[in-house]
């Protein structure tokens, strides 16, 4: 295989040659692929330090030493480099180490002993500063020792002698490991001109698939597992390719260190060949099976039908739904873009009150996962101070309820296969959008405690009433769209208000971008599907009477009629309204009537008619048997 | 028929040899009630060794043939080198399942070796890819006591033997035979995927070979 060499590598070659300070940020806690044989085995993993132990002896440094401000300086890789080291800095080993403070400028501090090794022209010297982060306290709480140090460094830098070896001119170097540039002063990087700050990231695509081909791919499993499974990948390179890929995608953003550990884990766990991604969940969620896998066809192929028994009247936005679902489950998400890492699916259900959308995520959840409360909901206008986002992922250290997380990380940590609804999204903190396209584009949060929690296993839903009212030019809220008007005028009414929210009103068109064509309009509530509302509704009424009292209510046609002219008069507030109308019309009046004629069960009552103006409503009911009315 | 190949083992490691010696001593005085005779002890310098009360709850390291196959050189700094380019070298044989190179490296690494004080005459073949059979002699010293701790001995037995094959090589099955001149005293089939889920320190030896299928001889 061809060497593959990270781009911080190939910025570190470059930069070795020409700056004496190098800054390496970012995830500098990893271990790295050491990208050509040397010193260390060519895609052999190696802490960063190893890593640049080796690539420095292989570049010619005829001594590298490490320093600690906890230990001093040191060479666990190569113990006689220390020595000559000393030697030449006019220090002493004690222990394994030459210590050093690093505050101050006195003669033994670390800061003088580097400036001692890199103004000489001797031999080439590099020096690595480990974990360079800590020690300060913060770059604005610094004292006059810690800036003397800092001062001296940057001397030393500028300063630095270059010596001539039988592999060309090099520099010698100073090369600081930190976690992110600004835990060091700004004026010690900034316009300095001896100074390159290297950023390192997690391994890319492509490192991803080299960890996973080639003769390290035999790594990921148990000796007996691999002897059983190999042969027939090797007979079918193109299966052993997409389950590469499919890995590959899964571990988007993790780190090496991360990836290794899937390895051992898959090894010990005696993983099948054919499972390798299944590592990844259980890596992640700690859970084997994933229930996206054990999802049926045939279960998909009944869920519309199963749907409409709960959902009336939306055929259009139920069909959408199922569509992402299908998608998800099919393994087409993400196919249109690199990442397999965000959430299954996305949706955002808008449309007028009462019609159906919370309703459609519990069938949801209860549909993928086999139980509504997989369906965990939150009321984004409990969201709506600037500071809310903490309420969802949790506080920084040192702040108020810290300890206790947040509420969205905790609920996703504690249950990675859910639905998450977000209600009325357009109430929450614009500040918490912020935190959602990041779910949305990485599928992953880290929360206040440091933790990871990652989203790929969920369904993201967010419901809005957005666009069912806009202003006019006088600033008065206006009906955008009405019950008279047909579905696809209201959808596309709704889709333009929605847009224009996301693009004008919040100067957030990523966000759109993100839902994409995910938007599902839902639409009123019309006469015949509130009919069968209503009679879902009352059918469900009797059912329980019957089972609960033994107590047997039928309705006269006529009755009926009644009832349902009444509860369906105005349907601008959906199910919901057609609820309210069957408790005030029926429940109560058919209540107060069993209450006053004594009917306590085991009884047949027949409902002969329904007074809807008297205040309160009342029933006509008679006790079967009886002429009692 | 072609005829089976084999391995004798030899238990050559004399050191582990004296250290199993000391054990066995130890072992039977322990449980004489109220003894006053002297316990030897094994010299500072040889590895602790476990009585053979305890066989079953310890086993080799697992050898890594999949990590063999990709390193000329061990990185855990655990593994003696000379081990390793031994693995490295027979690797892609093992993987591949043949099974020559089976037998070629218990040979080399005597994978019984340290049991040798405990049985003799051990016999590894290797019938197929899949599975690994041994054979070895029960000594009367660990017969000549009633019969459950008998029993407990040729099934701790039993099991630190197929521990010890399944950590050498990536076989799924090992079926042992503890024999009294012909007679086999135990025969027991393990299977590989069964034995990874049981937590051996909390195990009774003789109800886990008989959930394996295995038989004692009255």
């Amino acid at each position: 295989m061809e060497p593959l060499v990270s781009k911080w590598h190939r910025e570190l070659e470059l930069f070795s040659a020409v700056k004496p300070l190098l800054i390496l940020e970012g995830n500098v806690l990893d271990q790295h692929r050491y990208p050509v044989a040397g010193s260390i085995p060519e895609d052999e993993l190696a802490p960063l330090p190893r890593y640049l132990h080796g690539y420095l002896t292989d570049s010619g440094y005829k001594q590298v030493v490490f320093y600690s401000n906890l230990i001093g300086f040191m060479n666990p890789y190569a113990p006689e480099m220390l020595s000559a080291f000393a030697l030449m800095t006019e220090t002493s080993v004690k222990n394994g180490a030459i210590p050093a403070e690093f505050k101050g400028n006195g003669a033994e501090t670390a800061p003088n002993i580097i400036r001692r090794a890199l103004m000489q022209s001797a031999v080439p010297t590099a020096v690595v500063m480990e974990l360079a982060s800590h020690y300060i306290v913060t770059p604005e709480r610094m004292d006059q020792h810690d800036v003397n140090s800092f001062n001296l460094l940057m001397q030393s830098a500028l300063s630095a002698a270059t010596v001539r070896t039988t592999m060309g001119r090099k520099p010698n170097l100073l090369i600081l490991l930190v976690s992110k540039v600004n835990d060091l002063p700004a004026w010690f990087y900034l316009n300095n001109p001896a100074c390159k700050v290297i950023t390192l990231e997690t391994p890319d695509r492509e490192e991803r698939k080299r960890l996973i081909s080639g003769p390290v791919f035999a790594t990921f499993f148990d000796s007996a597992v691999y002897r059983t499974d190999w042969p027939w990948y090797a007979e079918h390179p193109e299966e052993l390719e997409r389950l590469q890929e499919r890995f590959v995608g899964l571990t988007e953003g993790m780190t090496f260190t991360e990836l290794d550990a899937m390895r051992r884990l898959s090894k010990r766990e005696c993983t099948p060949i054919r499972d390798l991604c299944s590592i990844v969940d259980l890596y992640k969620y700690g859970v084997k099976v994933n229930p996206w896998s054990t999802l049926s066809t045939e279960s998909l192929r009944t869920a519309k039908a199963d749907f409409q028994k709960r959902i009336k009247g939306q055929d259009a936005a139920l069909e959408r739904t199922l569509d992402v679902v299908k998608r998800a489950v099919t393994g087409m998400n993400g196919l249109s873009s690199s990442s397999t890492g965000k959430p299954k699916g996305v949706l955002f259900f808008a449309g007028p009150t009462g019609t159906g959308k919370t309703e459609t995520a519990k069938a949801l959840a209860e549909k993928l996962f086999g139980d509504e409360s997989a369906c965990i909901r939150f009321d984004m206008s409990e969201y709506g101070q600037s500071h809310s986002d903490q309420k969802l992922m949790g506080a920084p250290p040192g702040y108020v309820g810290y300890e206790a997380g947040g509420q969205l990380t905790n609920a996703v940590k504690k249950n990675p296969f859910a639905i998450l609804l977000f209600d009325e999204i357009e109430k929450a903190h614009p500040s918490i959008l912020d935190k959602f396209l990041q779910i949305l584009e990485d599928g992953r949060l880290t929360d206040g405690q440091g933790s990871t929690v990652y989203f790929s296993e969920t369904v993201i839903i967010f419901t809005s009433n957005l666009g069912m009212y806009v202003e006019d030019a006088l600033g008065n809220r206006q009906p955008n769209v009405t019950m008279d008007m047909p579905y696809d005028e209201v959808e596309s009414r709704l889709r333009d208000a929605i847009a224009d929210y996301f693009k004008l009103e919040l100067g957030r068109p990523e966000i759109l971008n993100r839902i994409g064509e995910n938007i599902v309009i839902f639409d009123y509530i019309r006469q015949e599907a509130g009919e069968a509302i209503l009679r879902a509704q009352v059918d469900k009424i009797i059912r329980r009477l019957d089972e609960m009292k033994g107590i047997r209510v039928s309705v006269t046609d006529e009755a009926y009629e009644a009832l349902q002219e009444a509860a369906l008069a105005d349907l601008s507030n959906g199910g919901r309204g057609i609820g309210n109308q069957v408790e005030a019309l029926l429940i109560n009046p058919l209540s107060r009537w069993l209450f006053d004629h004594d009917v306590t069960g085991n009884a047949a009552v027949a409902i002969e008619g329904f007074d809807v103006t008297a205040k309160p409503p009342c029933v006509r009911c008679r006790l079967e048997g009886t002429s009692d009315a | 028929m072609p005829e089976e190949k084999k391995v004798t083992l030899l238990g050559r490691r004399a050191g582990e040899l004296l250290a199993g010696l000391n054990n066995i001593v130890d072992d039977l005085w322990g449980e004489a009630p109220g003894s006053s005779a002297p316990k030897a002890r094994p010299a500072a310098s040889q590895p602790e060794f476990p009585p053979f009360t305890q066989l079953w709850k310890v086993a080799d390291e697992t050898v890594d043939w999949t990590d063999a196959l990709s390193r000329e050189r061990p990185d855990d700094g655990l593994t003696d080198p000379a081990d390793w380019a031994l693995y490295h070298r027979y690797a892609a044989q093992v993987l591949a399942g043949d099974t020559d190179a089976y037998l070629a490296v218990i040979e080399a690494m005597q994978p019984l070796g340290d049991l040798s004080a405990y049985a003799a005459s051990f016999d590894i073949a290797a019938p197929s890819p899949e599975a690994l059979t041994a054979t070895c002699q029960a000594l009367p010293r660990y017969l000549d006591k009633p019969v459950p701790e008998a029993r407990r001995y040729l099934a701790g037995m039993a099991v630190r033997i197929a521990r010890d094959l399944f950590a050498l090589l990536p076989v799924t099955r090992v079926e042992v035979a503890l024999l009294q001149g012909d007679k086999a005293l135990l025969t027991v089939t393990f299977d590989k995927a069964e034995m990874m889920k049981v937590r051996f320190a909390f195990i009774d030896p003789v109800a886990f070979a008989i959930s394996c299928g295995g038989a004692f001889a009255d």
